[in-house]
C-alpha cells in the first residue's frame, strides 16, 4: 500500500484518525511517519537486529538482560520503537543512547527540572536561528 | 460555559489555535502499554486523588471521565473536538480523562504514557498556554512524583519526547498559501529545523479547510523557552506570508465574489455536507479577516467548525442521523448561527 499522506513511498505505519465521525486507518511511509512523531524511530534510524546484536552486543548473554521493572529486553524496545518502562532507560542506557544522539541531536536535557516551575521569559535567546527561515514562495525568492 | 473555541485569541486571523502536550511518567512500573487492568485503574485512582485531594488548587477545575464508560460516537465527538486522540480513544478501557469545562485544560491518563498534560488556547498564546501546563505539572508531580532522569530529563514511552517531554503546537488557516501553493515548499523548507508542518485535518477534508498544524520535533537539548520562542519565531514568518498573500488575493473581483457567494450558501443552503462546510467556512473566515464579511466573529465561524462535525451533530441530535438528516441538521445550525446579529466584525 503507497503512503496516504505523500502519495510515493510505501506505507510501513497504520495510524488511527478521526475522519467522517468514524474511526479509521491512515497508511504512512515512514518518512511521513516521523514528520507525524509517529512510527519506529528506531528502525527509521537504519537499526536492524543484526547490526544491534553486532554492534552493542559482544557476549552473548547480553541478550538476555530483562528490565527488573517490566521485563522488556533490548531488543523488544527497538522492534517495538516503544521503552516499556522509565528503568528501561537505566538498564539499557549504554545501548539507547547513540540513538537518543540520532534522534535529537543532543543528549542532554536542558528544560524543566521537576519541583520548579519554568517560566516563559519574553524575548528568549533562540536556540536555533529562525529569522531566514525560507517559508516565502518560489516566485517570491527570486 | 464557553468552550475555548468560543472566545477570540490574539492574532486569530491566521491562528485559529495554540497547544502544549506534556507527556509525563510514574516510576516503578510499566507504561500503560504494560500495564494490567488493575493496575491501570490503580494509576486512574492515584490522579484523581492528585487532583481531587481536599488541598488541592485544581479540584475545581476538573471533571472525571472513565473513558470506557463512554461510547464509541461520544468518544469520537471529543477528538473532533481535539480533547483527545484517535489513539487514546480505540483502546479507551484503563483510560481516564481530566477535563475543564472549557476543554482548554485535560490531563489524559494512561495513553502511551502514564499522563499527558494539554493545554489549548484560542490564538497565538503558547506562552499562556505553557504557563497553564507547567503549573499542572508542578502540581502533579508533588503528588506523582514523575520520572525524570538528569541527563535525558523526562522519561518517556516514545524516545522522540525525551528531554522536555513537550510538543507545542499552532493550528493555523492559512488559504491565502494553500491557494498559491505555498504550504508545500513550508513544509519541507521547515524540515531539517525538527519543525512539523502539514494538514492539520482529516485526509477526506485537508483540501477544503487549509488549515495546518506547526509543531516542534525536538525535545532534548532544547528548553521549553527555546522551542517556544523558535515556533513563535517561525510561525510569525508564515503570518507574514500569510498576509501579503491575502492582500493580493483580496483586490481580485472574482475572489471577492466566491466570498460572498459563499456567505449566500452558508445563509441558506437547506443541506451542508462536512467538507463543502468546511471549505465554505474558510472562505468566510478569509473574508472576515479581511474586511469583507462584517457581523460574523472568526471565533463564530471557529466554534461551528467544532459542533457541526459529524459525531458531534449526532451528540446534539440525540440518536442516530442518516447522511440526509446529518446534512440538513449541519445546514440548519449554520443558517440560525449566522442569522444572528454580532456587534464587532472581527473578535
Amino acid at each position: 500500500m503507497i503512503c496516504q499522506c505523500c502519495g510515493k513511498n510505501p506505507a510501513s505505519t497504520y495510524i488511527k484518525i478521526v475522519s467522517g465521525g468514524k474511526l479509521t486507518e491512515y497508511a504512512l511511509c515512514a518518512e511521513c511517519a516521523r514528520q507525524f512523531g509517529r512510527g519506529n524511530l528506531f528502525a527509521g534510524l537504519g537499526y536492524r537486529m543484526n547490526d544491534i546484536v553486532r554492534e552493542f552486543f559482544n557476549a552473548s548473554n547480553e541478550n538476555d538482560v530483562l528490565c527488573p521493572c517490566c521485563g522488556a529486553s533490548f531488543s523488544d524496545i527497538v522492534r517495538s520503537g516503544k521503552v516499556g518502562c522509565a528503568e528501561c532507560y537505566h538498564v539499557f542506557f549504554d545501548r539507547l543512547l547513540p540513538m537518543i544522539r540520532q534522534i535529537h541531536g543532543s543528549d542532554v536535557h536542558r528544560g524543566k527540572i521537576p519541583g520548579g516551575s519554568l517560566q516563559v521569559q519574553k524575548g528568549g535567546k533562540l536556540a536555533v536561528r529562525v529569522k531566514d527561515v525560507p517559508v516565502q514562495s518560489g516566485d517570491e525568492k527570486k | 460555559m464557553k468552550k475555548w473555541y468560543d472566545v477570540s485569541g490574539p492574532e486569530s486571523e491566521s491562528v485559529i489555535s495554540s497547544c502544549v502536550h506534556l507527556s509525563r511518567n510514574m516510576r516503578g512500573i510499566p507504561f500503560p502499554a504494560g500495564l494490567t487492568a488493575s493496575e491501570k485503574a490503580a494509576v486512574v485512582k492515584r490522579t484523581c486523588r492528585a487532583v481531587f485531594s481536599k488541598n488541592s488548587s485544581i479540584a475545581r477545575d476538573f471533571h472525571f471521565i472513565d473513558m470506557a464508560s463512554m461510547s464509541l460516537g461520544e468518544a469520537i465527538a471529543l477528538a473532533e473536538r481535539g480533547v483527545v486522540s484517535a489513539d487514546f480513544i480505540e483502546n479507551r478501557c484503563g483510560c481516564g480523562l481530566l477535563v475543564s469545562e472549557d476543554e482548554a485544560e485535560c490531563i489524559l491518563v494512561n495513553g502511551d504514557d502514564h499522563f499527558l498534560i494539554q493545554v489549548r488556547l484560542p490564538g497565538l498564546a503558547l506562552k499562556e498556554s505553557y504557563a497553564l501546563a507547567d503549573r499542572l505539572d508542578t502540581i502533579l508531580d508533588k503528588s506523582l512524583n514523575f520520572a525524570f532522569d538528569k541527563r535525558l530529563g523526562y522519561l518517556t514511552c516514545n524516545p522522540a519526547l525525551l528531554g522536555t517531554g513537550m510538543i507545542v503546537s499552532l493550528n493555523l488557516h492559512l488559504p491565502a498559501l494553500a491557494e498559491t501553493g505555498a504550504a508545500a515548499r513550508i513544509s519541507s523548507n521547515l524540515q531539517p529545523l525538527g519543525i512539523s508542518f502539514y494538514s492539520a485535518l482529516s485526509p477526506s477534508a485537508e483540501r477544503h479547510g487549509a488549515i495546518f498544524r506547526l509543531s516542534n520535533r525536538m525535545t532534548l537539548g532544547l528548553s521549553e523557552n527555546e522551542a517556544i520562542t523558535n515556533l513563535c519565531g517561525i510561525a510569525g514568518q508564515i503570518i507574514a506570508q500569510e498576509r501579503a498573500a491575502r492582500d493580493k488575493l483580496i483586490k481580485d473581483i472574482s475572489v471577492q465574489d466566491t466570498v460572498e457567494r459563499s456567505l449566500g450558501i452558508l445563509k441558506s443552503a437547506r443541506l451542508l455536507g462536512f467538507n463543502e462546510f468546511l471549505g465554505l467556512a474558510s472562505i468566510i473566515r478569509f473574508g472576515i479577516a479581511a474586511g469583507l464579511v462584517k457581523n460574523i466573529s472568526l471565533c463564530k465561524v471557529d466554534g461551528l467548525v467544532m459542533c457541526v462535525q459529524p459525531a458531534n451533530l449526532v451528540l446534539q441530535a440525540g440518536y442516530g442521523l442518516t447522511q440526509n438528516e446529518e446534512r440538513a441538521f449541519r445546514a440548519k445550525i449554520v443558517r440560525e448561527a449566522l442569522a444572528q446579529r454580532e456587534g464587532n466584525g472581527n473578535g
